[in-house]
């Protein structure tokens, strides 16, 4: 019955991401590269809607209309709503209205075309996510004041998710890797759990620790990763409150059944710092784990089980 | 332990399966690209029942190198643009199939990069009247030299209208990396 399994596995980039995925399988070689078509599709249609430096993009042109009601796509709603509900979740720590910050803080460069984009807002209006309602009969999203969109944090996570959905009921056991955003289902070629290392985010050729992952997902946030060109003192993690880069972690990993729910939750546990960064993740039945500034691991209560 | 919060993971739920059930296009089969991963999680080597156990200590080389190495490690199934597109997408209403369609692309400029280890090449992709009328290099990051392939594979994409390039001797990862970027340019066009 232990049919022969080899590993395939295919890297594009998307959303300035190298987004690896590898399919453990005993299928033929032709339904696995049919599966990769469709599970990069997702990662294309995701970019498309959610890439805030292409103006043509949905959101982009969606962020130019102030105070009208607006009819979106289906994944645009759906996912203005999830962030929506891990920005009420979080008292708006996770906020998706931090377009304008990061763009203040030099975030703003399409990594395609390598044009910038400079939003002619005025600085001094202070948008939260509670400018964003959506309209569930109508389909429709109000922006009550001019702010700018950034679904940065959980686009990358629900085109792993939607890609994971694709694959889920053909193969036995498949992992996605979009930068750091990972979904693993079953096993791999070996017929072991896929492993996963968690960069150091000091020597970052190193792992710092690597845990087992099944049927899971798994996002780490890190300040190293996109520091501002503008400023030496700030990363791509702001907090939407103070406007400023929290300094205390360095690294947040967390594990969640999706990968959108990961992604959102690990941005939003960095910002809170280790102690009530830990105590959400916790309170939320979320496995994960913390590196401070002093390459302190802080765990919460079951994540040692998976560590290898 | 912990009891999760259902009411998001319901959410999640809720979200991915509207989201996929609505459908999306599905496009041409993409090349690969190898490029270095920058990623900070990664999927380590897979037979983690061996030597891992030393994989919480940053010190361990072996297994440092042994993940960056599966990182970087690009795929020896790469894909070809002239397989014939196996469009049988899922819950997707409308497809694009391996027979060329009229106006399968949208007029304007649209950018593809390529990568390997040493560099990459980044295109221009020039649509017009859902032609393909020009597929310009706009970067070329390498140490190689662009003449190699520059204008001889952006006038084979023009004529033959394609991504299906061949592949110069002596300069195959740029001629990969050009097929990449276009395939990739042409990708947005069609989306």
């Amino acid at each position: 019955m232990n049919q022969i399994k080899k590993s395939y596995s295919k890297s594009v980039v998307y959303m300035d991401t190298v987004v690896t995925i590898k399919i453990a399988t005993s299928l033929p070689e032709v339904e696995v590269n049919e599966g990769f078509t469709r599970a990069f599709a997702a990662f294309n249609h995701v970019q498309k809607v959610c890439n805030r430096f292409d103006p043509k993009s949905e959101i982009s042109r969606l962020s130019q209309h102030i105070g009208v009601a607006v009819p979106v796509s289906p994944l645009l709603f759906e996912t203005l709503r999830f962030a929506l509900e891990v920005a009420i979740s979080t008292d708006g720590v996770f906020d998706p209205t931090i377009g304008h910050t990061l763009e203040e803080f030099g975030f703003n460069r399409n990594y395609l075309s390598h044009t910038i984009l400079k939003t002619p807002y005025s600085t001094a209006i202070n948008a939260t996510y509670e400018d964003i309602v959506l309209d569930e009969k109508n389909h429709t999203v109000i922006l009550k004041k001019p702010l700018l969109l950034d679904l940065g944090a959980v686009a990358k996570g629900l085109a792993v998710d939607l890609a994971a959905k694709d694959l889920f009921s053909v193969f036995e056991g498949f992992a996605i890797d979009a930068g750091g955003d990972i979904y693993a289902k079953g096993l791999n070629e070996n017929n072991t759990p896929w492993g996963i290392g968690i960069r150091h985010p000091v020597e970052q050729d190193k792992i710092i620790c690597s845990l087992k992952l099944c049927d899971a997902a798994i996002c780490t946030s890190g300040s190293y990763e996109r520091r501002s060109p503008l400023d030496e003192n700030s990363h791509h993690l702001i907090d939407p409150r103070t406007k400023l880069s929290p300094n205390e972690v360095l690294s947040c990993s967390v594990i969640a059944p999706f990968a959108m729910m990961a992604d959102a939750f690990s941005t939003a546990t960095f910002i809170l710092g280790l102690e009530k960064g830990i105590a959400k993740l916790e309170e939320n039945g979320l496995e994960g784990l913390m590196i401070s500034s002093t390459l302190d691991i802080s765990l919460t209560k079951e994540m040692s089980r998976l560590l290898i | 332990m912990a009891k999760m919060d259902y009411k998001m993971v319901a959410l999640c739920a809720a979200v991915v399966g509207v989201i996929y059930s609505t459908g999306y296009f599905v496009t041409e089969p993409q090349a690969v690209v190898g490029a270095q991963s920058t990623a900070p999680t990664s999927i380590v080597s897979s037979t983690t029942n061996n030597s891992s156990t030393a994989a919480s200590s940053p010190q361990n080389n072996s297994v440092s190198s042994a993940a960056s190495s599966q990182v970087i490690k690009s795929s020896s199934t790469s894909i070809t643009s002239n397989t014939t597109t196996k469009s049988k997408a899922v819950a997707s209403q409308k497809t694009t199939t391996s027979s060329t369609p009229k106006s399968l692309y949208k007029d304007g400029t649209y950018y593809g990069e390529g990568y390997n280890r040493i560099g990459g090449i980044q295109v221009a992709v020039t649509i017009k009247q859902g032609k393909i009328a020009s597929a310009e290099i706009t970067q070329c990051t390498t140490h190689y030299r662009q003449s190699a392939i520059d204008p001889a594979l952006p006038n084979q994409v023009v004529a033959r209208q394609s991504d299906n390039i061949d592949f110069v001797s002596g300069a195959t990862k740029s001629s990969q990396d050009f097929q990449n970027a276009v395939e990739q340019a042409l990708q947005q066009a069609m989306s």
